[in-house]
């Protein structure tokens, strides 16, 4: 099923318009004059050759907008006449020609009122494909307008009891194309991804013990890494991608140890009686920030990624877990515990700056999207549990998940 | 099984006994012997024969004797497999339905222990609780048994794995030092995985903050 993805992501043919060469010059365009958002129209798209498809044409027009809105950047306009008005600073047309199993697309961005065409790409892709050639080309408009791609392509991966037990499964950013990964029938946990995209670790209890797995996506092949006896639990890719960051407790109680990604044992990390777990890696790979109750409740822990000069990082709030690392390396997000759930709190890396970016329902398992502009976490409220996604800010919340089941412990995938 | 490995040898090394001791007149075929087992002891015969010659002749007569038993044996072994296959699932059925009833009587004689919130630390009332179930270790069941180390939904997932896992081995520890074998004991931890109580008061929280007792198989 993944392998499939892959190759019609591999047919998938990029072709640039010579139109796309200049307008690379001036990034930043991110707010009009006066700081208001800019005004993005999406004019309906049109077919180029062929018969009109309203369904194509839908749901280019609804991805779009989404995507494009959930920037924050733009305020987003569908259009329902060819014309924009003349308020509008950047216009989206997109073509499509829609053929017995694939279909082709043109989109083009345009500044106003120059009409100076900003990018221009022609896509062609299967039928099934369509979604994501409307998310690339969104990941485009942000490379052109910020000098930052965009995520929507990615992926997401995640834990959901669909099937009554907890398996992991991945989706589009926004919910859709969602599919089961693992099918062992135990309890799965914690995926993360290897900073090439393309396998991911967990721990799943299918041999009776937590133990941690490495799964490749585009095989399927999935080999056992850690099994130490006790807790082989959140896995960590190192930024390189050959080593791996985790807790295991084979020593007495859970501390953090490195690992090669084949299972090698590298390094104890952590020496104390106190739990240690949850190792996060700075982008640059010299540190690690971890979760630690060696003070007497869990707060967060920067160390070197070789175990030395352990310091505190959180101050206040008695009880803070699950630190990410932000992928520019400014940021740490992390839950802090307030009555019985938890909120998402982003903090710098020299412990300054601790802010509470969530303030509704119950808030777990905060992860960056690869570009940092976003952050997907697993919330409990209205009385289900779900996969949400928020700009880097708290802004913009959006439930993404869209089953009955409860979805948990998401984490965003690099670009693939 | 282990029945079956020890007629075979037996039948591997009567022949030898016989030829080694009071050479000639006896090796009578048996009857009940399995044509498996009376080829491998016609096998074990022939090495024999090659080292003492003088048995030559009874080694034919029993090869042909042999043959007339593995005859006899492979009329009757259908129907006699059968019946062998039939009661042996119904001796595993029975003896599985057996060792479920007892796993659940050991279960149920040792009681689960509770903690706080974001505690390991074992309270009175506990240490009682695992006293009787030592008690109970050394005295009733001396099977393998395993401490599930669990917690209320109020923490993280990450953090509630290593906690169960310390409430485990705390309650692990305890047992130990009332003389429980420690090699009787295993944990794992589940941390909020699989909760008692779904509810989310403070009384279903107490409930999930628990070590329980499972009899491993």
């Amino acid at each position: 099923m993944i392998s499939k993805i892959f190759c019609s992501l591999f047919l998938l043919l990029i072709l640039l318009l010579p139109a796309a060469v200049f307008g690379q010059e001036d990034f930043l365009r991110v707010t009009a004059a006066g700081n208001r958002q800019l005004i993005l129209s999406i004019l309906p798209p049109k077919p180029l050759s062929g018969e009109l498809n309203s369904k194509v044409a839908g749901d280019i027009t609804e991805i779009f907008k989404q995507d494009l809105a959930m920037t924050g950047i733009y305020q987003v306009i569908a259009e329902e006449q060819g014309n924009a008005p003349f308020t509008s600073d950047l216009l989206l047309k997109a073509g499509y020609t829609v053929a017995a199993t694939s279909v082709t697309f043109e989109f083009r961005l345009v500044e106003l009122p120059s009409g100076k065409e900003l990018l221009a790409k022609r896509y062609s892709s299967s039928t099934q494909d369509i979604r994501r050639v409307v998310h690339t080309f969104s990941d485009e408009i942000l490379q052109t307008m910020t000098g930052e791609r965009g995520p929507f392509a990615s992926k997401l991966a995640y834990v959901s009891t669909a099937t009554g037990n907890k398996e992991i499964y991945l989706m589009d950013w926004d919910g859709y194309n969602g599919r089961k990964l693992t099918a062992n029938g135990s309890i799965n946990l914690n995926p993360d991804f290897s900073p090439s995209g393309k396998e991911l670790v967990f721990t799943s209890y299918k041999n009776g013990n937590p133990d941690l797995y490495r799964r490749e996506l585009f095989t399927g092949t999935e080999a056992r890494i850690s099994s130490a006896p006790g807790i082989n639990i959140t896995g960590a890719y190192s930024p390189e991608g050959n080593r791996i960051a985790l807790a295991m407790s084979k020593d007495g109680n859970s501390e953090i140890y490195l690992i090669t990604k084949e299972g090698k044992q590298l390094a104890r990390l952590t020496n104390n009686p106190a739990i240690d777990l949850s190792p996060t890696w700075s982008p640059d790979g010299k540190f690690i920030a971890f979760v630690s109750d060696r003070l007497g409740k869990p707060q967060l822990f920067m160390m070197r990624f070789d175990g030395s000069e352990v310091r505190r990082l959180t101050t206040s709030g008695a009880y803070n877990v699950s630190p990410r690392w932000s992928p520019k390396g400014d940021k740490i997000v992390y839950c802090r515990q307030y009555g019985s759930g938890f909120q998402i709190h982003l903090i710098n890396p020299d412990g300054s700056d601790d802010k509470q970016i969530t303030f509704e329902g119950n808030n777990e398992h905060p992860r960056w999207s690869v570009d940092g502009r976003f952050i997907v976490f697993g919330s409990k409220r209205n009385g289900s549990e779900s996969i949400y996604v928020m700009r880097a800010d708290g802004s913009g919340q959006m439930k993404t998940s869209r089953g009955s089941s409860k979805d948990s412990h998401p984490t965003w995938s690099p670009r693939w | 099984m282990r029945n079956a490995f020890l007629k075979s040898i037996v039948a591997f090394s009567l022949p030898l006994v016989f030829l080694s001791g009071c050479a000639k007149d006896q090796v009578k075929p048996d009857e009940g012997i399995s044509p498996e087992k009376s080829a491998s002891a016609a096998v074990a015969k022939k090495e024999a024969a090659l080292v003492k010659p003088t048995v030559d002749n009874s080694a034919a007569e029993k090869a042909a004797a042999d043959r007339a038993a593995a005859e006899k044996a492979a009329a009757d072994r259908a129907a006699a497999e059968k019946a062998a296959a039939d009661r042996a699932a119904a001796e595993k059925a029975a003896a599985d339905r057996a060792a479920a009833e007892k796993a659940a009587a050991v279960t149920l004689s040792l009681k689960t222990v509770y903690f706080d919130f974001d505690s390991y630390i074992l309270r009175q009332p506990d240490r009682d609780t695992l006293y009787k179930n030592a008690e109970y270790l050394l005295k009733k069941y001396k099977g393998k048994v395993k401490l599930e180390g669990h917690c209320d939904e109020r923490g993280s997932d990450e953090y509630n794995l290593a906690l169960g896992e310390n409430r485990a081995k705390a309650a692990l520890n305890y047992l130990v030092t009332l003389g429980v074998p420690s090699d009787q004991l295993s944990v794992v931890s589940y941390g909020k995985e699989k909760p008692v109580d779904n509810g989310h008061t403070e009384e279903a929280w107490a409930k999930n903050r628990r070590v329980e007792f499972t009899v491993v198989k």
